[in-house]
């Protein structure tokens, strides 16, 4: 079949034919070693986060019923830092990343038990699929592995269908066209050819967008927003060019006066030349903080301990660290009566009795507890290194 | 003392300048088809002559192996994908481009292989007024280690080009989307030709410490939201046959 794409209707009509978009010239024509099944990446917030959002959770609501997901969500007892679900999650909009992240989290937890076990193991599947892709570094053991979650789904998948979940605008659906989905079989071809796919993620250029697009444009008058862009970003590269100059002849002065130099950059900036100095290009070196080094150090005897027992103490994949001072210094019976407990005794007796302390004696009087407590983990996959420290709180539901 | 200070920033070399292009169409706009754009090879340049990427950038394309035995294989980063080695070793490369073959004996001997990463996407400028929409092109070199480049704070990503957002006067709506999609496309391609021209003649850019490289500039990673839009065919029908043909195996 032939058109002519200056014959606009019926271009399109044979063009639809064909399910092509039209576009009959695209933009890497004679950009030779470019190959669009190549640069164009799988790309994770969009294309697993979004996939999550618009597919799995929705099978999700479906099966259980909007109500009683909610009311699942609004009872999770989230740790400190991380997103609560109080009004459910059925309801929301403008979700973002941060809230399709923190779903992931929850969301096995929630309808465990409520549907099928084929269903539940896809679900499953496929969160295993994107968290595994999300790794900094891949061999044939993580392919594999990445792989079999992936054939996972498609094995357990019938059990979404069979649910009735996959629902469409009017009737369930009985068919998986999901572009996102079949994009999941592109991903290792992808990070065996050009590296892990967290490194093209959209996360930074949205970022970007913010700093380049977005406060140039509320600098302006809201007229002509593009030539205002351009203008301003002219004029910041000029500026962020004189204040490398500046940056680079003071580093080779050796900077004596240091102190009087900035004062003066101070006051000739306006504080609103936000993210171009210097300063902002230096790579950030937050010093993580180690307790599995200190509390080795205090196991080992090389940490001078005064405080009996340990505030730090580590086991092969997790770090704690206690304050000095405990929250609470009071007998069992009144820490049981204050949390609410009423096993408290029994279950610490138990606790002692497994880990063969029998001989325990029940005698003492005062039980020292804490309200918080800082929990440090290995990095998942790199066990050399570590996370941020969390903190989890406990406080009584009186206090 | 303004103007002296002013005169001193001016001294300085300057980096990329921003500039615009009307395209012309054939069917009727609202308003005129105005891109604003930087010259890519500047741009890219920038970021190459960026004296605090300057321990953060590397061109040599390697494979890694967990140990001397060369069993396992560990990618991480682009450089260590097989596609950035294979362009450089130009070797058991397959390709569906003919001219692929005439041109990588002369082009890869010796030249220095720059990833271009691309990256558009339409965001809202304002929602308060009018609700105007811009499509922003941004560009980034794949050469930059991936902690220092997917950092937004640390700039390496730079706004190359403003695409315009114009709706065509036509009857159908259809019709319509159709001229939209193709002029993204054409605006890419003229805002990219240098980067084009580059790949095919290769080029002298100069290093983070001032060496000049003859540098090829091959497009590695277009991040895209859109992907149907851009890629050029709506992957619907293709992805229910890809599925199910997965589920049979």
């Amino acid at each position: 079949m032939k058109a002519d794409p200056d014959d606009l209707e019926y271009f399109l009509k044979i063009v639809k034919c064909f399910f092509l978009n039209s576009v009959y010239k695209p933009f890497w024509r004679n950009w030779l070693l470019s190959d669009p099944s190549i640069f164009f990446n799988p790309e994770v917030l969009h294309h697993f986060h979004c996939l999550f959002w618009d597919h799995d959770l929705q099978w999700c609501i479906v099966l259980l019923g909007p109500d009683e997901i909610d009311y699942c969500f609004s009872l999770i007892q989230t740790a400190v830092g991380y997103r609560s679900f109080q009004e459910g999650v059925s309801k929301l909009k403008q979700v973002t990343g941060h809230d399709h992240h923190a779903v992931q989290r929850y969301i096995i937890g929630v309808v465990v038990g409520a549907v099928p076990p084929k269903f539940l193991a896809a679900i499953r599947a496929l969160l295993n699929f994107r968290y595994l892709a999300q790794m900094p570094r891949f061999d044939d053991n993580s392919f594999n592995r990445i792989e079999a979650a992936l054939h996972a789904f498609h094995a357990n998948k019938s059990a979404i269908i069979t649910a009735g979940s996959r629902q469409g605008s009017k009737e369930p659906l009985e068919l998986w066209e999901i572009p996102k989905l079949e994009l999941l079989q592109h991903v290792v071809p992808s990070i065996r050819a050009s590296g892990a796919i967290m490194q093209w993620s959209a996360n930074v250029t949205e970022h970007t967008h913010v700093t380049e697009i977005k406060q140039p444009a509320c600098s302006g008058n809201n007229q002509d927003y593009y030539s205002q862009i351009a203008q301003y970003l002219n004029r910041s590269d000029k500026c962020f060019r004189f204040d490398i100059a500046t940056w680079l002849a003071l580093a080779e002065q050796g900077g004596p006066d240091d102190d009087n130099d900035d004062e003066c950059e101070q006051d000739k900036h306006e504080p609103d030349s936000e993210a171009l100095h210097v300063s902002h290009y230096h790579i950030p070196t937050r010093r993580l903080v180690n307790y599995f080094e200190t509390a080795e150090g205090i196991a080992n005897g090389v940490m001078l301990n005064t405080v009996l027992p340990p505030r730090f103490f580590s086991s092969s994949s997790t770090a704690f660290c206690l304050t000095v001072k405990p929250s609470l210094w009071v007998s069992i019976d009144k820490a049981s009566e204050l949390y609410g407990l009423p096993e408290l005794q029994s279950a610490i007796a138990d606790y002692f009795h497994r880990i063969d302390c029998s001989a325990i004696d029940f005698a003492f009087e005062k039980m020292q507890t804490w309200f918080k407590v800082w929990v440090q983990q290995l990095n998942y996959h790199d066990q050399q290194s570590f996370e941020q420290p969390q903190s989890l709180l406990a406080t009584p539901p009186s206090a | 003392m303004a103007k002296e200070l002013q005169l001193c920033a001016e001294m300085l070399p300057s980096g990329p300048r921003w500039k615009s292009h009307i395209l012309l169409h054939k069917v009727a706009t609202k308003c005129k088809a105005l891109l604003y754009y930087c010259d890519p090879v500047e741009c890219l340049q920038s970021l190459l002559s960026h004296p605090l990427f300057m321990p953060h950038i590397s061109f040599v394309p390697r494979k890694v192996w967990l140990s001397s035995v060369w069993t396992v294989h560990i990618y991480e980063d682009w450089l260590s994908g097989d596609h950035a080695w294979n362009l450089q070793a130009s070797q058991s490369f397959h390709s569906s481009y003919s001219l692929f073959d005439l041109v990588k004996d002369q082009i890869l001997n010796g030249a220095t292989l720059l990833g271009v990463v691309l990256s558009s996407d339409k965001t809202n400028i304002s929602v308060m007024t009018r609700n105007r929409m811009a499509h922003p092109l941004l560009l980034s070199l794949a050469n930059i280690d991936a902690d220092i480049h997917s950092q937004g704070s640390l700039h390496a990503h730079l706004l190359l080009a403003l695409l315009p957002v114009i709706s065509f006067i036509h009857p159908k709506t259809c019709v319509g989307s159709l001229l939209a999609d193709c002029l993204v496309h054409e605006s890419l391609n003229f805002v990219l030709n240098p980067l084009k021209v580059a790949t095919a003649i290769r080029i002298m850019m100069n290093d983070p410490v001032g060496n000049l490289r003859y540098c090829f500039t091959p497009l590695m990673a277009y991040i895209a939201d859109t992907l149907e839009q851009i890629v050029g065919h709506q992957p619907q029908s293709l992805a229910s046959v890809n599925c199910d043909l997965q589920g049979i195996q």
